[in-house]
C-alpha cells in the first residue's frame, strides 16, 4: 500500500520489464532461427544439385561449390556460422539472382510496412467511432446496420473487396490506377494513388474485425460499477462513454490490434498481389515457388522479429493504459 | 405551520424488469418519505427489491429495469430520475455509494481524477481549485496524507479506503440526499463500524439525509430512526425503528428480527424463516408476497393483496392477521 510506487521505483519497474522483454526476444529470435535452419536442412534435395540442375555438374564442379556455401562442414558446425551471421545481418544471398537477402528483404519492407501502417490506421479510424456507436445503441437498427457492416468487412475474402474496389474507382470511376507501386520518395501522390485501394482493403477486413472488438468491450464496461458511479456523481454521457468505458474497453481492444497488426505488418500475400505491390507477402510467396531457400528464411525470421517487436509494443500499451500493469499486479 | 418538505418522498413506485409489456415487476407499490436530515434504512433480504428501488430514486436502474409508475420529490420538487435532467441533480442533490468499492472506481483513472471529476460536475471550479477541494475531501473521510493520495491508483487502496473515497464523492456537493446501497457488505467487520460511523458523522454534518439500504437489522438499530420492511418488491412493514424493531407486527418482520443472533445470551439455534425468497411471486401479482413463507398464512393471504393498514402509532404493516376481527383474532 501506500500513494503509489515513486518515480525512480517506476523508473526500475520500467527498466526491468525491458530487460525482460529483450531476453524475450532473443529467446524467440534465436528458437525461429533454430526451427528455419532444421527445416531446410530436412527438406529433401541438395541445394547445389537444384542450383546447377541435376546432370551438368561434375564431382569436383559439386564439392567445390558444397564448399562454398559450407555445407561440406558438419550440421552443429554449419548453424553455429548461420548464428553468427544472422546475428552480423547476413542472412545469405539468393540462389537464383545471387542479390543478398538482406537487400531483398529492405527492399520489400517499406511497401509492406506502409499497406500495413495504412490500413491499421484505417481499421482503427472505422472502429472506434463505429464500435463505440454500436455499442451505446446496443440492440437498436444502428447497432445492426453497424454489425451486419463489421461481419461484411470480417467475412469477404480480401480479393473480393480488392476486385470490388477496382471495379469501382479504378475501370468505373478511373480514379485511381488498377495496380502497380511508386515508392513515397520518388512520387508522393502517386504513391498514396497506388497504396489507397490495398490500404482500404485490408483497412475494411481488420475495420470488421477491431468494431466487433470495440463494440463488445464498450458494452461490457459500460456495466461495470465504475460507470454507475460516474452516472451517480452527474457526469454527462458523453463523457461516461468516453473517458470511463472507452478508456477501460481500449485495453482488451489494444490485444486484437496486435494480433492485427501483426498479420498486417507481416505481408499480406493476396492483397500485394493483387495490386502487384513487392511486399514481404510477395517475396516470400515468390520464392517458396521457386525453392529459393534463403530468400524464404530470411524472410521467415523478419516476419517473426516483426511479430516479437508488435507483441512488445502490445506491452507496452498495456503498460500506458493500465495503472495496474505498470504495478506488476496480475490482471 | 407546515412541515418543511420531505428530503425525499417515494409514491407508489413501481419497477419492473424485462422488455415493456412482458416484463416482471420487482418493486411495487413502494412509497415513503425521508425529512431533511432523517435516516431511513430499506431492509430485506437479496431479491426483495431494496437495491432496485435505490436505483430507481437515482435514475441508476441497470439495463433492463425501469420505473413503470410512482412519483419522487427531491425537497418538495416532482422529478424524473430516468429523465435526461436527472444528471444535473445526481452528485449534486442527490449522492449514491454503492455495495463493492473494489469495482465502484475506475481502475484507469487516479484517485484524484475522480474526485475532481465529480467536483467539477457540477461547479465551475478551477482543476487546481478542485484538487485542492479534493484533497480536503480526503482529509474528511480520514485518509492520511491526502495531497498525496490523489495521485494514487485505486487499487493501491483497501476496500475501506476505496469505501472512504466514495464516501468523499458522494459528499462533496453536500447533497440533500445520500443513497448508500449496502455499503458495507463487502468489507471487514472491523471496517464496517469505521466506514458506518463516517457516514454518519458526515451527514450529521452536511445535514444531508440519508437511506441506507440494508439485511443487517443491527446496522438499522444503531445508524437509523425509520425504518421500511420490504418483501418480495412490496412493503411490509414501516415506521421508526424503535417501534417497528421493539414490536414487530408483520411475521415477516418477526422472522427477520428472529434471525439475529441475542447480544445478551448464547444460543444453539436461531430460527430461520422456512422457505426459499426464490418463490417469491411477481411485485404485482395478487396476494401476500410472503404467503408461501409464513407460518400464519390463510387462503385469503394467498389471493387477496393485504392492504396497508396501520398498526400502531405511526406504524403501519401489510398483513390480512393484523386487521381488527369481531372473533378477537389477529396479531395486534
Amino acid at each position: 500500500m501506500g500513494s503509489g510506487a515513486s518515480r525512480q521505483e517506476r523508473g526500475q519497474a520500467l527498466a526491468r520489464a525491458a530487460a525482460r522483454r529483450l531476453f524475450d526476444l532473443a529467446v524467440v529470435m534465436v528458437g525461429v532461427a533454430t526451427v528455419v535452419f532444421l527445416l531446410l536442412r530436412a527438406v529433401p534435395g541438395d541445394p547445389v544439385l537444384i542450383l546447377g540442375g541435376l546432370d551438368t555438374l561434375d564431382r569436383d564442379v559439386i564439392a567445390r561449390a558444397r564448399a562454398e556455401m559450407g555445407l561440406d562442414r558438419s550440421l552443429v558446425e554449419q548453424y553455429l556460422i548461420w548464428l553468427g551471421n544472422m546475428v552480423s545481418g547476413d542472412l545469405g544471398r539468393s540462389l537464383r539472382s545471387g542479390v543478398p537477402v538482406t537487400d531483398l528483404i529492405l527492399r520489400a519492407m517499406p511497401p509492406t510496412f506502409q499497406l500495413g501502417i495504412m490500413a491499421l490506421v484505417i481499421g482503427m479510424v472505422i472502429s472506434v467511432p463505429l464500435g463505440v456507436a454500436a455499442a451505446r445503441r446496443a440492440g437498436s437498427p444502428a447497432d445492426l446496420g453497424i454489425t451486419v457492416f463489421a461481419i461484411l468487412g470480417i467475412s469477404t475474402p480480401p480479393f473480393v473487396i480488392a476486385l470490388g474496389l477496382v471495379y469501382l474507382f479504378a475501370v468505373e470511376f478511373r480514379l485511381l490506377p488498377v495496380a502497380g507501386y511508386v515508392a513515397f520518395a520518388d512520387d508522393p501522390a502517386g504513391n498514396l494513388r497506388a497504396m489507397a485501394m490495398p490500404a482500404l482493403t485490408l483497412g475494411l477486413v481488420t475495420g470488421g474485425v477491431l468494431v466487433r472488438m470495440m463494440r463488445r468491450s464498450v458494452i461490457d464496461e459500460l456495466g461495470e460499477d465504475y460507470v454507475r458511479t460516474a452516472r451517480a456523481k452527474g457526469v454527462g454521457e458523453t463523457a461516461v462513454v468516453y473517458r470511463h468505458a472507452v478508456r477501460n474497453a481500449a485495453i482488451p481492444y489494444v490485444t486484437i490490434l496486435g494480433l492485427e497488426a501483426g498479420v498486417m505488418l507481416s505481408g499480406a500475400v493476396i492483397t500485394e498481389t493483387i495490386f502487384a505491390i513487392p511486399g514481404l507477402g510477395r517475396l516470400m510467396i515468390d520464392n517458396i515457388n521457386a525453392r529459393d531457400y534463403p530468400v524464404v528464411q530470411g524472410t521467415v525470421l523478419v516476419v517473426a522479429l516483426v511479430y516479437v517487436l508488435i507483441n512488445a509494443g502490445v506491452d507496452g500499451m498495456y503498460r500506458l493504459l493500465d495503472p495496474r500493469v505498470r504495478a506488476g499486479a496480475a490482471r | 405551520m407546515t412541515a418543511p418538505a420531505p428530503a425525499l418522498s417515494v409514491e407508489g413506485l413501481r419497477v419492473a424488469v424485462g422488455p415493456p409489456g412482458r416484463g416482471r415487476a420487482v418493486v411495487g407499490d413502494v412509497a415513503f418519505a425521508i425529512p431533511p436530515g432523517g435516516r431511513l434504512a430499506i431492509v430485506g433480504e437479496s431479491g426483495s427489491g431494496k437495491s432496485m428501488t435505490a436505483l430507481a430514486v437515482a435514475g441508476l436502474l441497470p439495463r433492463g429495469a425501469r420505473q413503470t409508475a410512482g412519483q419522487i420529490a427531491l425537497g418538495g420538487r416532482i422529478v424524473d430520475p430516468a429523465g435526461p435532467g436527472m444528471a444535473r441533480i445526481r452528485g449534486r442533490e442527490i449522492a449514491m455509494i454503492f455495495q463493492d468499492p473494489m469495482s465502484a472506481l475506475n481502475p484507469v483513472m487516479t484517485v484524484g481524477a475522480q474526485l475532481v471529476e465529480a467536483i467539477r460536475a457540477h461547479s465551475a471550479m478551477s482543476p487546481r481549485a478542485a484538487r485542492a477541494r479534493a484533497a480536503e475531501m480526503l482529509a474528511a473521510v480520514q485518509i492520511p496524507r491526502p495531497a498525496e493520495r490523489l495521485d494514487a491508483w485505486p487499487h493501491e487502496f483497501s476496500g475501506g479506503m476505496r469505501q472512504r473515497v466514495m464516501i468523499a464523492m458522494a459528499l462533496t456537493h453536500r447533497p440533500k440526499l445520500l443513497i448508500a446501497d449496502e455499503p458495507t457488505t463487502a468489507l471487514d467487520v472491523t471496517t464496517q463500524l469505521q466506514i458506518l460511523r463516517l457516514i454518519d458523522g458526515l451527514c450529521r454534518e452536511e445535514g444531508s439525509a440519508l437511506m441506507l439500504i440494508t439485511h443487517d437489522l443491527g446496522i438499522v438499530e444503531g445508524f437509523c430512526d425509520s425504518v421500511v420492511v420490504l418483501y418480495g418488491g412490496r412493503m411490509m412493514e414501516a415506521g421508526p425503528v424503535a417501534a417497528v424493531l421493539g414490536r414487530p407486527r408483520h411475521p415477516y418482520t418477526r422472522g427477520l428480527m428472529a434471525t439475529i443472533p441475542p447480544l445478551d445470551r448464547d444460543v444453539d439455534w436461531l430460527d430461520p424463516i422456512p422457505g426459499e425468497p426464490v418463490a417469491t411471486p411477481a411485485a404485482d401479482a395478487p396476494g401476500c408476497p410472503f404467503a408461501p413463507r409464513c407460518g400464519l398464512a390463510e387462503a385469503r393471504c394467498r389471493t387477496v393483496t393485504p392492504a396497508w393498514r396501520p398498526a400502531g402509532s405511526k406504524v403501519a404493516a401489510s398483513c390480512h392477521l393484523l386487521a381488527p376481527s369481531p372473533a378477537g383474532g389477529g396479531l395486534s
